[in-house]
């Protein structure tokens, strides 16, 4: 940005945090670059370069027009766009304030050192030496400063001075938007919570699925009277962590309450671009990834996209369970071992085939051929903890010698064929 | 008829392993129509006392083995066929545990042979030997074939897996070609297989996974439980012979527990005497120097009669070796003193077990051995808690490993444990698992609905009453071993022989598989080695005394191996008028605020009153309603009389009030006729009324007795209510008296040394019930000086310093937060600052991380290096922590930072000392305190009844004693005392909030004025606000 302007807004615990990428859309309208610092999450900054009336008036405008959104915002431009965003915190909403680089120091110096967002224990440290304030640092040398609290500092410091931001730039996302059933009446806020919880995962492989993370989630409710309440919860970083949303909304629900009951609720989430640092933690890389990586450009190069699959033994009871296929088509996995089995190697059928329940063992005939003689039942009972399972297995000693495996559910009384032992 | 025996049962003590109790075993059993089963718990002979209760109860067989761990994860079982067996099988078991770190353990499959004779031995199996495939050696077949001489099995199990049918097909052919019997035996995990799930959720909690990763690493079915002979024959109708083969290994197995015939060890004699003439001896030179002046005859008969008892139950080994440690502690000058019920016995004092002369306090011996009884005598040593170890290690080399263990502690499943394991195991969401343990408090079995929902679950997902279920099965499942706080088993054969012995978990401790309740159950004889830190704090006063030497001699301190404790002098006036006025601050017993509130309404005089003071403030007497009458005959308010002439000598000490259980049972004697055994049996009854409602069965005879003899009807109704209250918790009377000493000592040294007993306070912390913060400021209230913390003068423990004619507390080192062991090695290393030292040089050489460096600059303790807040820029540097060569340059010019006022020091000094040698911080606040109507402590106590009033302070106690009727007491604290605000049930709702979070309180109410005692009625409570923040202190909350 050439003439960069800081938007601070004023939030508090009722509003819950500025909804950027909606303000950031609205602001569109007035500035064609729009741009947020994951270091000032209550900031915007716009590009005032071009604009054809004078900066203050193009402002105002621009903040009447953010008071109607209800969130007012303070403004300052002329000096270095970091200090600009520090000094709109500190002031009213609607103010706006034009700063030369020269008048900056002055300015700056009664900020508390706080502003600078250089976390608790720095923060902490600095106290403990008497040092409250942004002007306090002008008595310690610079480099001293640096060697003792690191690049964090020193890279504000650098803002400050003019260094560019790591600004993003806006492209905005409508937030997604999902009406949650609740049963008409309701004063609690419990059930809100459960109601979450059943859209929330799609919801977030929803936003996952457009590159992005929720940067807030929020339950718009309405309650009987037409009296509107936000409950609105934002993680530190834009997150796909269903549990982690979850324990942030279950925290602030908690700690409300509730003064008629609900009649509608909405929940929205708003999406970010997600955090590199997020992604990267599903990846994962052996120690020979590159070379393996290449073997699968080869491979998929040779037999075409999703002709690729990678097999997963599992020390599972159930056959079905014991062994999956998945398409591959990332990067070269890493080598996880499989315990050695002692037991016999066994083919399974990619489907198992319905057979006809016995009469008698005797005449039994199955595949077209007859059953000298059953092993079994063996009980195989798992899964209780979500879908149980109660079935038989048996083997099956055919006239040809070969050992048949089935299965005989417990609950149908029907049998499948699911394979056979090699 | 057909029949079989399971020969293969793993109960709780397999840990998160099998998952019933043995007991339930046993009931099950006999349900099913068995006659004999066998416990073979992993490695572990833990569950075999309860199991064999059990047996009894229900008629049940019971054969006692264990399923061991050999090398490579196979398994092999050893079931005991006589008591030769049974004690190879624990020699063995104690090898594998002793070789491997605590819950493991491992054996070679020839180390089997040494069960040998005496145990059958069963192969094969999930895991067993010669039930997997590959190569075996048939020399070892040969060589356990040998030693075990017929009695080598194979075992062939069946539990509906299809992988068993080639297992046993493979051990059918290894039968037959090494010639080996075979016997059916499936593992049973469970007595009914409905408990297949928490057993699958144990496993999980073994295996660190959750049940949808846990795969096949779990069972495969519920064919875990025991079952019928019907059943069981079922499986292998190929063979009866196999199921045939149980019942005959269940023949030969002829082994009971409760044979197991048990010596105490005896003491290494004199040649040419025996224990009981040895303990004659002992005990008679003990009473020459207990009683200088000549052995009063009484003494000389009782003990004569304790002698003839001991001798005749043969416990003379057990007397003899608490004696030998009591002896290695005089001589290693670690103070200890035999407590409970060992202080009614003139044995135990007269041998210096005991400090308290049970005939001056008239103390009943039938409390602690009885001849109808027949238990062992439980005598409690307490030492001095920061060198017990020193004991232990004693016992150990002085009787051997073999011969000397602790017992151990099953820790079991509680409430929030079992939410925890569960939840993990069904892989519930950690926030989902925390919110119930935090809802949950106070409700065990069965969380209610409105609980699930409040912590934001839905009570009808099945998933959930999945989950509740879970948890009730849990609880009460033992999860792991722990050590005993101080009991020890001994044995004059190696106890190796009676029970498998393991590593604890601390360095250097072994532990037998057995708990104290086991011991019980076979009667068995524990010596109970207990931590007392206030023996510590008085044994580290005594040596300051030594080293530092009062202006006012210390004429009692004794030379190595005496007992300084025992001659302090007794009745010091003194003493007894500062306990009167209610300054008990840091006195064993009697410093909480309900014994600092009684101490001037009972004013103490004499020992005696101590003994009652110590025994009057629990919640037995309390709720049995003897407080009030108590002080009010004490006063003269109320006319001191006895319901009958025949309680007169019983209660006369007392005021005609039952304070300690002894009188209780002298009651029972003497009013109702009891003889001594049954009047024990009702002190047990009584303590354990609540549990098992034992105590009805007196009520009837005691009434009519006491009627029969002209006690009116009402005194006896009265006198049982109060016995009920007894099992609430009431002190026996030696008890009190043991503890009394303690708290008579520590008196007498506050009163007379208060700098020498401040120092070894601190030193002995953590113990007592105050912080360092409020035994800092009480010296300083009672004017010892106080030397703030330095590294040039501040060893580790605080010592004492020259001060004008007596003795400054120079504090140590140890009261800085952040600072432990490692740190404390490494300062004593590099010891004090050279003299020209610069602060990176002496840093450098301490060798401390960043934030134990900050620590010692926070609180003060580089002063001399140049104000806190440049030492802490100084050390910032990150050149400190690197290991570079030196560099001799200039340091760094020093900076303008701006210099701490008075206030921030001491807040400071709080923050990083938990207190301040500076002053109390209330000190510089008293002007803005004022301003607001706050009155001081002290002014507080001189106001008058009924007077409006505000205080403030720091919070350092809030209780809310069960027998209260929900008022909840807070004391506070400011730079001239303590505040007692008494807050009701009303009240503390209406500022629960304040109530519970405030450190920093303010109150107003009205005063309540007893005599010397002055209580703050509480109206309004709120927190206490100051432009400079002041660091909260430690608070004593809800014990």
């Amino acid at each position: 940005m050439r003439c960069p302007v800081a938007l601070s807004f004023i939030w508090d615990e009722d509003s819950g945090p500025p909804p950027l990428p909606v303000l950031a859309k609205h602001l569109q309208r007035y500035s064609p670059d729009v741009a947020w610092c994951s270091d000032q999450l209550s900031s915007l900054w716009l590009e005032s370069f071009g604009m054809q009336s004078e900066t203050s008036e193009w402002l105002l405008e621009v903040q009447t027009s953010l008071c109607e959104l209800t969130w007012p915002a303070a403004a300052v431009w002329g000096c270095t766009p970091y200090a600009a965003s520090l000094l709109a915190q500190r002031m009213k909403a609607g103010e706006q304030r034009s700063l030369s680089l020269v008048e900056q120091p002055k300015a700056l110096a009664a900020l508390p050192l706080s502003c600078l967002n250089l976390g608790a224990s720095a923060e902490l440290s600095l106290a403990r030496l008497g040092l409250h304030q942004l002007g306090d640092l002008q008595r310690l040398p610079r480099n001293a400063l640096r060697d003792r609290y690191g690049e964090a500092l020193s890279e504000r410091l650098a803002w400050l001075g003019g260094s560019p931001l790591n600004w993003q730039h806006f492209k905005v996302f409508e937030p997604l938007r999902i009406a949650l059933p609740v049963a008409e009446g309701t004063a609690q806020l419990e059930p809100l919570l459960f109601a979450v919880k059943s859209y929330l995962g799609s919801a977030l492989e929803d936003l996952a699925r457009r590159a992005l993370a929720c940067s807030a989630l929020r339950l718009e409710a309405v309650q009987e009277g037409g009296v509107e309440r936000v409950f609105s919860v934002r993680p530190a970083r834009p997150s796909l962590d269903e549990v982690v949303l979850l324990d942030l909304l279950r925290l602030h629900l908690e700690a409300s309450r509730l003064l008629a009951p609900l009649e509608r609720v909405d929940m929205l989430l708003e999406g970010l671009a997600a955090p590199l640092e997020q992604l990267r933690l599903f990846s994962t890389f052996g120690a020979d990834a590159r070379r393996g990586d290449e073997g699968l450009d080869r491979l998929r190069a040779e037999l075409g996209e999703n002709r690729l699959y990678r097999a997963e033994v599992r020390r599972r009871h159930h056959p079905k369970e014991a062994a999956r296929w998945h398409q591959h088509s990332g990067v070269w996995p890493a080598y996880t071992e499989v315990a050695k089995s002692s037991s016999w190697v066994r083919r399974l059928l990619a489907e198992p085939q319905l057979v006809e329940a016995p009469k008698e063992h005797s005449s039994w005939v199955v595949s077209g051929e007859s059953v000298v003689a059953v092993g079994g039942p063996y009980p195989l009972q798992q899964g209780w903890w979500r879908n149980p399972l109660d079935q038989d297995e048996y083997l099956l000693r055919m006239q040809s010698g070969r050992l048949l495996w089935l299965l005989n559910d417990r609950l149908d009384g029907r049998w499948w064929l699911i394979g056979w032992v090699a | 008829m057909v029949d079989y025996v399971p020969l293969w049962c793993k109960s709780h003590f397999s840990l998160l392993e099998g998952a019933s109790h043995p007991e339930e075993l046993m009931e099950q059993a006999r349900c099913l129509g068995l006659k004999s089963l066998a416990l073979t718990d992993s490695d572990s002979l833990a569950g075999a006392p309860r199991a064999a209760a059990a047996a009894r109860q229900f008629g049940i067989k019971l054969i006692y083995g264990a399923e061991l761990n050999l090398v490579g994860g196979r398994r092999a079982a050893l079931l005991a066929k006589d008591r030769i067996g049974y004690g190879r099988l624990t020699q063995l078991l104690s090898r594998g545990r002793l070789r491997c770190t605590k819950g493991y353990s491992e054996l070679s499959l020839l180390e089997l042979c040494d069960a040998a004779p005496g145990c059958i031995a069963l192969l094969g199996g999930d895991d067993g030997w010669l039930g997997a495939s590959g190569s075996i050696k048939a020399a070892e077949v040969a060589t356990l074939k040998e030693a075990f001489d017929g009695d080598l099995y194979l075992r062939i199990s069946e539990h509906g897996c299809p992988q068993e049918q080639r297992r046993n097909q493979l051990l059918q052919s290894r039968a037959r070609r090494f010639e080996l019997p075979i016997v059916a035996a499936n593992e049973h995990l469970y007595h009914h297989r409905s408990l297949r799930k928490l057993q699958d959720v144990l496993s999980c909690v073994r295996l660190g996974c959750n049940l949808e990763n846990a795969g096949g690493r779990l069972r495969r079915n519920d064919q875990h439980g025991l079952e019928s002979a019907v059943g069981f024959s079922a499986r292998f109708k190929s063979d009866p012979a196999w199921v045939e083969a149980s019942l005959s290994i269940a023949e030969r197995c002829n082994f009971d527990l409760f044979e197991l015939r048990y010596r105490y060890p005896c003491e290494r004699l004199p040649e040419g005497i025996n224990g009981r003439d040895h303990l004659r001896d002992l005990a008679q030179n003990g009473a020459e120097k207990r009683y200088p002046k000549g052995v009063p005859s009484q003494v000389f008969e009782q003990l004569r009669r304790e002698l003839e008892l001991v001798g005749e139950l043969e416990y003379e080994g057990y007397f003899l070796t608490m004696w030998e440690i009591v002896r290695f502690c005089r001589e290693q000058e670690i103070l200890c003193q035999g407590r409970g019920s060992a202080a009614n016995s003139v044995l135990c004092y007269c041998l210096g077990i005991t400090a308290v002369d049970p005939l001056q306090h008239d103390l009943l011996f039938e409390r602690f051995l009885s001849r109808e009884r027949s238990e062992p005598p439980d005598i409690d040593l307490d030492i001095a808690h920061q060198r017990r170890e020193e004991v232990i290690q004693y016992v150990y080399e002085k009787y051997g490993r073999r011969y000397a263990a602790m017992v151990s502690v099953n820790i079991r499943y509680r409430r929030k444990s079992a939410i925890r394991d569960s939840g993990k195991a069904l892989n519930i969401p950690i926030s989902e698992v925390n919110a119930l343990v935090k809802k949950s408090a106070g409700f065990s079995k069965d969380i209610p609905e409105k609980v699930l929902q409040k912590a934001g679950l839905d009570p009808q997902s099945l998933r959930v009453k999945l989950w509740c279920n879970l948890i009730a099965q849990m609880l009460d499942t033992p999860r792991h071993t722990s050590i005993h706080p101080g009991g020890f088993l001994l044995g004059h054969e190696p106890i190796d022989t009676l029970v498998p012995i393991e590593n604890g978990a601390m360095a250097k401790r072994t532990v037998i598989q057995w708990d104290k309740n086991d011991i019980e159950t076979l009667g068995l004889f524990k010596v109970d080695l207990l931590a007392l830190g206030m023996l510590s704090q008085l044994q580290r006063c005594f040596e300051l005394l030594r080293h530092y030497p009062p202006l006012k001699p210390a004429s009692f301190l004794m030379s190595k191996d005496q007992d300084s404790l025992a001659n302090i002098p007794a009745d010091d006036k003194p003493t007894y008028a500062m306990l009167s006025q209610g300054h008990s601050l840091g006195v064993f017993q009697i410093e909480s605020r309900a014994q600092m509130n009684m101490l001037p309404r009972l004013k103490p005089q004499c020992f005696y009153d101590l003994v009652v003071e110590v025994a009057l403030i629990r919640p037995g007497p309390i709720s049995g309603d003897m407080v009030h009458p108590y002080l009010r005959r004490r006063d003269g308010l109320e006319p001191v009389i006895y319901p009958h002439a025949c309680l007169e000598p019983v209660l006369r000490r007392t005021l005609g009030i039952p304070l300690f259980q002894e009188q209780v049972m002298r009651i029972a004697m003497a009013a109702a006729d009891y003889s001594p055994g049954e009047a024990d049996q009702l002190r047990r009854d009584m303590a354990a009324w609540k549990r098992s409602g034992c105590i009805e069965r007196h009520h009837q005879r005691l009434v009519s007795g006491m009627i029969a003899k002209g006690i009116s009807e009402t005194f006896a109704e009265r006198v049982y209510a109060q016995i009920k209250g007894f099992g609430e918790y009431g002190f026996p009377e030696s008890h009190a008296a043991s503890f009394a000493l303690i708290s008579y000592a520590t008196a007498f040294l506050k009163c007379h040394y208060p700098a020498h007993f401040y120092a070894a306070l601190i030193n002995a912390q953590p113990m007592g019930f105050y912080s360092i913060s409020s035994l800092v400021y009480g010296a300083q209230r009672e004017g010892v000086q106080l030397l703030p913390v330095d590294v040039y003068e501040s060893p580790w423990d605080c010592k004492l310093e020259s001060f004008g004619e007596g003795y400054a507390l120079r504090m140590g080192l140890r009261v800085i937060k952040g600072l432990g062991s490692a740190q404390r090695s490494l300062i004593e290393a590099a010891g004090a600052p050279i003299k020209g030292e610069q602060l990176a040089c002496y840093a450098r050489r301490l060798g401390l991380d960043k934030a134990s460096l900050e620590a010692l600059a926070e609180a003060g303790a580089f002063k001399s290096f140049g104000s806190r807040r440049q030492v802490l820029w100084q050390l910032s540097d990150p050149g400190l922590s690197r290991r570079e060569p030196l560099i001799l340059s200039e340091p760094e010019q020093s900076l303008n930072l701006p210099i701490l006022d008075a206030f921030e020091q001491i807040s400071w000094d709080q923050r990083a000392s938990r207190h301040s040698a500076r002053g109390h911080p209330f000190a510089l606040l008293r002007e803005p305190c004022a301003a607001q109507g706050f009155s001081s402590a002290a002014e507080l106590y001189a106001l008058d009844d009924k007077r409006r009033a505000r205080c403030s302070g720091l919070v350092i106690c809030r209780q809310r004693p069960h027998n209260a009727s929900g008022v909840t007491f807070v004391t506070l604290e400011d730079e001239t005392g303590f505040v007692n605000l008494v807050i009701w049930k009303k009240v503390a709702e209406r500022f629960s909030a304040v109530l519970r979070d405030s450190a920093l309180l303010a109150a107003s109410g009205r005063v309540q004025k007893q005599g010397a005692v002055v209580h703050l009625i509480v109206h309004r409570l709120w927190e206490l606000a100051f432009e400079s923040e002041i660091a909260p202190v430690p608070s004593y909350d809800y014990r």
